[in-house]
């Protein structure tokens, strides 16, 4: 084989490489790329352009690129300055970078590339966080149940910072399983003073209302708990621990009442992009850090929580999400197709619901989604509910539309995935549900394909509200509101909102006067008929869930405040108003 | 991003030398807690009215937590803590799912009632309705029924305070208060019973309180009630007396309380074929 073939191979390899890269990227990351750029390919010719140089320099060295390695030098030759994103314009630079990535190849790229944009170039910051994800799954595989991620991502990297041996040594899984080990304890000392505080019912000082997280004093004691546990873990303290504690509170508060009370943390400001809550959490990272020797860790243990928990707020829409008009287009005439053309019907709306599922989303969602229509997440289960109920009202409204066009494979689904999964929901599917109505078809497909996310609707409201609350904010009627926009969001695919304000026979079906939850003794539900509005609906039963004063009855409106607090909702997750 | 309630993230503690359970439903949200009894405690969400509890603290009895707050927590947290204290570890995680905090919620209303009535502006004068296993009931722990307990215990120039309801009646030389109160409808339909549940307070010996409780049967269409009618004190005996017919024609339950403001919890008693 030629030089000149050599060449073009791998310049194929290298664009293959790039393309990869792109997916595995957040969408925002990947988007400041882009328009620098104008477009997806000019962007990647020049960074595989750089990428070329890059491998012809290393290639006269002991330590060549392999072709194993072109996604990472492909990320290597990205730039991430303060305002800017673009491709390195210096050979050196990138080369030098492509040589530290090479140390953290085992990092997630997209976690990679994030923590870079954040702290460029600090070897330090990414030791800790490669560690802190070994260190994280070790605890997570230990137990099948055990603290939040949320916890995790404040305390793990604070546990590595204050008590890895030489926190700047390679990888070694030894020294790993050991602190996988201490880190366990540590979790479970920390959680132990935290309850012995609580049933001591020691005064915790009275923090303002308006702050979300600070609101609730025991999770302000969980985490100055954890800090304890580490000092103790490093010899720092023996006695007196709930004295401590109190104290370790006291600080821990006033800290955050300073970093609360920028006026630029509100919701809804301009100048903010993340909710109070963040910004706490982010606060606590930084307070558990400093329990390290090292007076610099505070603010490593900070970033490595920025970067993990970011992947939480993954689930945040992109602004680009579209918004179309959500009326039915109603199909010319109904009935009279043939069974064939009704498959062909059923894989043309199959092929869009999949579109719409993850249209605009990144690698975690899109792992959220897989494992959804793959049947591997239950039926309420948390985790990814609030997700999964916002990427099904996008969904709902584009299929709304019956766009005619051919649907097209989402970024980041290879072809071979895509054809499992669509044909994994099209046998989900009896062509008899299709009738000929537009509308109503792609509802009912959309209903068959998809694998239930609750048994009971009730409790997944809540979950949503309480989310949307924490999101919100406290204020005079954000718990309001929250409990509206997500008793509005939550329906199964042909599940509706009646846009009126009569009020509902009493009771509305048996399954209302039992507390609100099933009658006992497993007598089976009678569906409620579909014209009637019956807010206990199961997944699978079609109708009307909800009007203005079932929504307001709930959430302590009266059914036209409700309707016009819909109307101006301008909150987070707007998508959860779509039909 | 956040954790809440229900998400479901539950902690259990053992903590040995406070001789108690803690659970723990982990919230980034602000928090009312209320001392129930004494040895338990609740605390709720403040702005989730609707909410499972997010803390609970409970003495231990001979080694075990108590029948009525395991039947309150369900077969799957109760197997948990009892798990728990046989083991030698001091705590546990356990992940709930969303039926299961449902349930939760659903069998503490009438304690996050109490709890969080403290925030309601008006206070009501009718239960909350909870499940109780398969049963129903609900708790009577009005401020104002703490109140008078505590006045008729005290000296006699002890003053109730400004309230038209309960009323200190005349008939007789001990001091005596009424008051009414209301079942949730679904609790008195389930035990054939008009809501409206009428309680006398009155001194009975030094220091002991009897609470006379009446209500009036619906009028029977066919057949007998499927279930009846108990009452109890809510102070960890687990004492339920059932409502009897009286001469009047009416139901009757009397309970014996020391002065302690101590509630009284109503549950519907189910006539199976046991």
């Amino acid at each position: 084989m030629s030089a000149g073939e050599d060449r073009e191979r791998r310049r194929r390899e290298l664009e293959a490489a790039a393309d990869e890269l792109f997916d595995a990227l957040y969408p925002e990351d990947l988007a400041a790329l882009v328009a620098k750029y104008d477009s997806r390919p000019k962007l990647r010719t020049a960074a595989v352009d750089r990428a070329e140089k890059v491998a012809d320099r290393l290639a006269k060295t002991d330590a060549p690129v392999n072709s194993d390695e072109y996604v990472l030098l492909i990320a290597a030759c990205l730039t991430w300055g303060k305002k800017q994103a673009g491709v390195a314009q210096n050979t050196t630079h990138a080369t030098t970078k492509f040589l530290r990535y090479r140390r953290f190849a085992e990092l997630p790229l997209g976690i990679l590339v994030r923590t870079d944009r954040i702290v460029p170039d600090d070897d330090r910051v990414i030791g800790l966080l490669a560690r802190s994800l070994r260190i994280r799954s070790g605890v997570t595989d230990a137990r099948p149940a055990g603290e939040p991620e949320l916890i995790l991502n404040i305390v793990v990297p604070a546990i590595v910072a204050a008590l890895a041996p030489g926190p700047d040594q390679p990888p070694d899984p030894a020294a790993d399983v050991a602190l996988v080990g201490t880190a366990l304890d540590v979790l479970e000392r920390g959680a132990e003073l935290a309850a012995e505080y609580r049933v001591s019912r020691r005064p915790v000082p009275v923090v303002g209302t308006d702050l979300p997280v600070a609101g609730n004093a025991d999770f302000l004691v969980r985490i100055a708990a954890y800090r304890l546990a580490i000092e103790q873990r490093r010899g720092l303290v023996a006695t007196r621990l709930l004295d401590g504690l109190q104290e370790a509170v006291v600080e821990l508060t006033s800290i955050l009442r300073k970093a609360m009370t920028r006026s630029t943390s509100r919701w809804g400001r301009h100048g903010s992009d993340e909710p109070d809550v963040a910004t706490a959490i982010n606060q606590f990272a930084s307070y558990l850090g400093s329990a390290a020797k090292d007076a610099a860790a505070g603010q490593r243990v900070s970033t490595v929580n920025t970067v993990l928990s970011y992947r939480l707020r993954l689930d945040e829409l992109p602004d680009e999400t579209p918004i179309r008009d959500p009326r039915c287009r109603s199909s010319s005439a109904p009935g009279g197709a043939e069974h064939a053309a009704r498959l062909s019907d059923v894989e043309h709306l199959i092929g869009w619901l999949i579109a719409a599922l993850f249209q605009g989303v990144g690698k975690g969602t899109q792992k959220a989604l897989l494992e959804w229509l793959n049947g591997k997440e239950l039926a309420d289960q948390q985790k990814h509910l609030p997700l999964l109920v916002r990427r099904l009202r996008v969904a709902t409204t584009v299929l709304d539309q019956a766009p005619t066009s051919r649907p097209p494979r989402p970024a980041g689904v290879t072809p071979d995935q895509f054809a499992a999964l669509a044909a994994r929901l099209i046998a989900a599917v009896d062509p008899g549900e299709i009738h000929g109505y537009e509308c109503a078809d792609a509802r009912r497909v959309t209903l068959a394909a998809l694998p239930p996310l609750w048994t009971r609707r009730r409790p997944a409201i809540q979950l949503l509200a309480a989310h949307l609350r924490v999101l919100i904010g406290p204020g005079h009627s954000g718990p309001r509101q929250a409990a509206l926009v997500a008793a509005y969001g939550v329906r199964a695919p042909v599940q509706f909102v009646q846009p009126s304000t009569t009020p509902l026979p009493v009771p509305c079906c048996p399954d209302a006067g039992t507390a609100g939850r099933p009658a006992a003794g497993g007598r089976p539900r009678q569906p409620a008929p579909y014209q009637e509005i019956c807010p206990h609906r199961p997944w699978g039963e079609i109708g009307w869930v909800e009007n203005y004063r079932t929504l307001g009855d709930a959430a302590g409106f009266t059914a036209e405040a409700a309707r016009r607090q819909l109307e101006r909702y301008n909150g987070p997750w707007p998508e959860l108003l779509w039909p | 991003m956040g954790v809440t309630t229900w998400d479901g993230h539950l902690r259990i503690d053992h903590l040995a030398d406070a001789g108690a359970i803690a659970l723990t439903l982990l919230t980034v949200e602000p928090v009312t807690e209320a001392e129930l009894r004494t040895g338990l405690i609740a605390g709720f969400v403040t702005a989730d009215p609707q909410g499972p509890p997010t803390f609970v603290a409970v003495a231990l009895q001979d080694g075990r937590i108590p029948d009525d707050v395991a039947t309150l927590l369900g077969p799957r947290v109760s197997m948990a803590v009892a798990d728990l204290l046989a083991a030698s570890r001091s705590g546990q995680w356990l992940q709930l799912d969303l039926v299961e905090i449902d349930d939760l919620a659903v069998a503490w209303a009438p304690y996050r009632a109490f709890t969080l009535v403290a925030d309601q502006p008006v206070p009501t004068s009718r239960g909350a309705l909870g499940s109780w296993a398969d049963e129903l009931w609900t708790c009577l722990g009005l401020p104002i029924w703490h109140d008078a307990l505590r006045a008729l215990g005290g000296p006699p120039a002890a003053q109730l305070r400004g309230s038209d309801q309960p009323a200190r009646g005349d008939e007789s030389d001990s001091p005596v208060v009424r008051g009414t109160w209301r079942l949730p409808d679904d609790l008195a339909a389930a035990v054939d019973v008009d809501p409206d549940v009428a309680w006398t307070l009155r001194p009975a010996a030094q220091d002991v309180i009897e609470i006379d409780l009446r209500v009036q049967p619906v009028q029977p269409i066919g057949q007998p009630p499927g279930a009846v009618l108990h009452a109890g004190l809510d102070d960890g005996s687990q004492r339920w007396v059932p409502f009897e017919a009286d001469a009047t024609g009416g139901l009757r339950a009397r309970l014996i309380s020391s002065d302690d403001p101590v509630s009284v919890r109503f549950r519907s008693q189910s006539r199976g074929p046991k």
